[in-house]
């Protein structure tokens, strides 16, 4: 657990900020107030220069040369992969991936386990929830195979529709693609819940855990997923590189998906054959300063606690949730009873387009739009909500200079 | 410039009065034509009405609808408002016009497009520019697929 002062009231996230250098830069000529880290996250120095010490001084290919670089080059790649294995609690490196993000690691799953398991009349299930990323490589495989995209509702809180699932796992359902957490209103889904019962039924899960490793210790095996997605810019760590988790049975048992280097184990124009896993699914040279700095992104959150960042950022929920109903005409979407720390909202008469603008002027980083689950966004009848989402290094000082800012923007639009 | 400066700059009085009160708004009924702007970046989505006298050759008027921006319906306003009375020809002109403002800082010249000077700002916003720029470019593309059609 962390040593990090706790003053009266709240969490002193101060130790925490001074962690992040983009923190202190200043928008519009004000203090940046960094509300988007669902979007992509601020990194934390320890992230920064672990892939510079790796770019100045171990810089080599990985498992391929014998001299002295390549080795060291080689260890820190794997020590990442070793780290990032135990920070999710699988079984073994050998399930452990590394891709470009959640969106390539379901992609793989799409192509290299779905594709050649889908029958024509088969079903996958996903949610209304999903972001684009859990849904159109979902698509794309039905195209190919002839099997249904089936979907799972979302109520009107930002929950899913539990009592609709038991009818929609199905004899035919062969995959249930889910959301852990969503990027887009918050929801915390009951993952272990819908697991147990897709297992139970024989059906293959795979969870995108983009959003949820930020704000969650997560262990794989106690959630009884196949396999789970991971996105290191989302977790304090670099962009393009993230993981796909999978069990092992299942990995073994697929046909690579890229073919080059790295992935083979002999190559004659014959014939070829593959390395084990997980080199099997890591074509060519990969992103190794992007693994090393992720390896260094999950041991700084376990250097601060995910328990303690837990506990930090629900304060912010749930002082960010009461503070933004005090502003007129303002409404949360999305009100799950499980939620990570992040809040779609609209305010009648403001477009959120606006809002973002003028809240940037006032050094204020919000996202706005679909957010990249436009059928969620549909489903509650709206074209787009303003969205705030707090990571470890808000405070609720910043949430407190918000408010009048909203207000501002109200009187200026309404 | 200061931030509020720029961001009055952006947020003009004319706009902020067009968003409040849109000229053309709601009235798409017996339009001629009806083209549908979408913006994949936000998901504002207008419909643009056209009403052309009985050869297709001539615009009498404009008429919107949907749910956008306040950038963006102040411009489908500002739109409807001084684009009326013109054939297909000089419509197409003013359009292009429009947008090589917007996008290009090309300067405005034509005097019914005076009044479009008010989003000289978004020169230098180039994440909201799409925003001004949806219903010309809906109604561009309208003029584009009629072309072909009556070719
Ligand atoms: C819930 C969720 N899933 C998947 C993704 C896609 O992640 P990436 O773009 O890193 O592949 C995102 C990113 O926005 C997300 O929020």
């Amino acid at each position: 657990m962390s040593a990090i002062p706790r003053s009266d009231s709240h969490f002193d996230v101060s130790a925490w900020r001074a962690d992040f250098p983009a923190l202190r830069r200043t928008v519009h000529g004000k203090p940046l107030v960094y509300f988007d880290s669902a979007a992509t996250a601020q990194r934390p120095l320890a992230v920064l220069t672990a892939m510079d010490q790796f770019y100045r001084q171990y810089n080599a290919n990985v498992h391929r040369g014998v001299h002295t670089l390549s080795g060291e080059a080689t260890d820190l790649f794997e020590q990442a992969r070793t780290r990032l294995t135990r920070h999710i609690n699988a079984d073994s490196e050998r399930e452990v991936i590394f891709t470009r993000g959640s969106t390539e690691s379901i992609n793989l799953v799409a192509q290299a386990y779905a594709r050649p398991k889908l029958q024509p009349g088969d079903q996958v299930l996903i949610s209304t929830m999903e972001h684009h990323s859990n849904i159109v490589p979902w698509q794309m495989v039905c195209e190919q195979t002839g099997a249904e995209l089936k979907i799972i509702p979302v109520l009107e809180n930002g929950e899913l529709d539990m009592q609709a699932v038991p009818q929609l796992l199905t004899e035919r359902t062969k995959i249930l693609a889910l959301v852990h957490v969503s990027n887009a209103v918050g929801t915390i889904n009951p993952v272990r819940q819908i697991c147990r019962m897709a297992r139970e039924r024989n059906i293959t899960t795979l969870l995108d855990g983009a959003q949820a490793m930020p704000h969650l210790a997560v262990d794989v095996q106690a959630i009884g997923c196949d396999f789970y997605s991971v996105s290191g810019h989302k977790m304090y760590g670099p962009t393009g590189i993230g993981l796909l988790y999978g069990r092992e049975a299942l990995l073994d048992a697929m046909p690579p998906w890229h073919g080059g280097g790295e992935m083979i184990r002999t190559v004659t124009f014959e014939k070829t054959t593959y390395n084990d896993l997980p080199a099997k699914f890591e074509a060519g040279t990969p992103n190794i300063a992007g693994a090393i700095g992720l390896g260094a992104a999950a041991a700084y959150l376990q250097s601060l606690g995910l328990e303690a960042i837990a506990e930090h950022e629900q304060h912010l929920l749930e002082h960010a949730t009461s503070q933004l109903k005090q502003v007129s005409g303002l409404r949360i979407v999305g009100e799950a009873r499980h939620k990570a720390s992040v809040i779609s909202f609209v305010i009648d008469g403001v477009h959120p387009h606006d809002l973002g603008t003028i809240v940037d002027h006032d050094g204020f980083a919000i996202r706005t739009g679909h957010h990249c689950t436009m059928p969620l966004i549909k489903r509650f009848g709206l074209p787009a909500t303003a969205r705030m989402s707090l990571g470890l290094y808000n405070s609720v000082a910043e949430i407190d200079a918000f408010i009048p800012v909203l207000k501002k923007a109200r009187a200026m639009l309404v | 410039m200061t931030a509020s400066s720029s961001l009055d700059a952006l947020y003009q009085q004319v706009i902020l009065e067009h968003n409040r009160h849109p000229v053309g708004f709601d009235q798409l009924d017996n339009a001629s034509l009806i083209a549908q702007g979408y913006n994949p970046v936000c998901g504002d989505h207008i419909q643009l009405g056209l009403f052309l006298d009985a050869g297709g050759r001539h615009l009498q008027k404009l008429g919107f609808d949907g749910q956008s921006c306040a950038i963006c319906t102040a411009s489908a306003s500002l739109l409807c408002q001084q684009l009326h009375d013109l054939s297909i020809d000089e419509l197409k002109i003013l359009v292009n016009s429009f947008l090589g403002f917007i996008k290009h800082a090309t300067p405005l010249q034509e005097p019914s497009l005076q009044p479009l000077q008010v989003f000289a700002e978004l020169q230098r916003l180039p994440t909201r520019q799409g925003c001004a720029a949806l219903p010309w470019e809906t109604l561009q593309t309208t003029l584009q697929e009629f072309e072909v059609k009556h070719e």
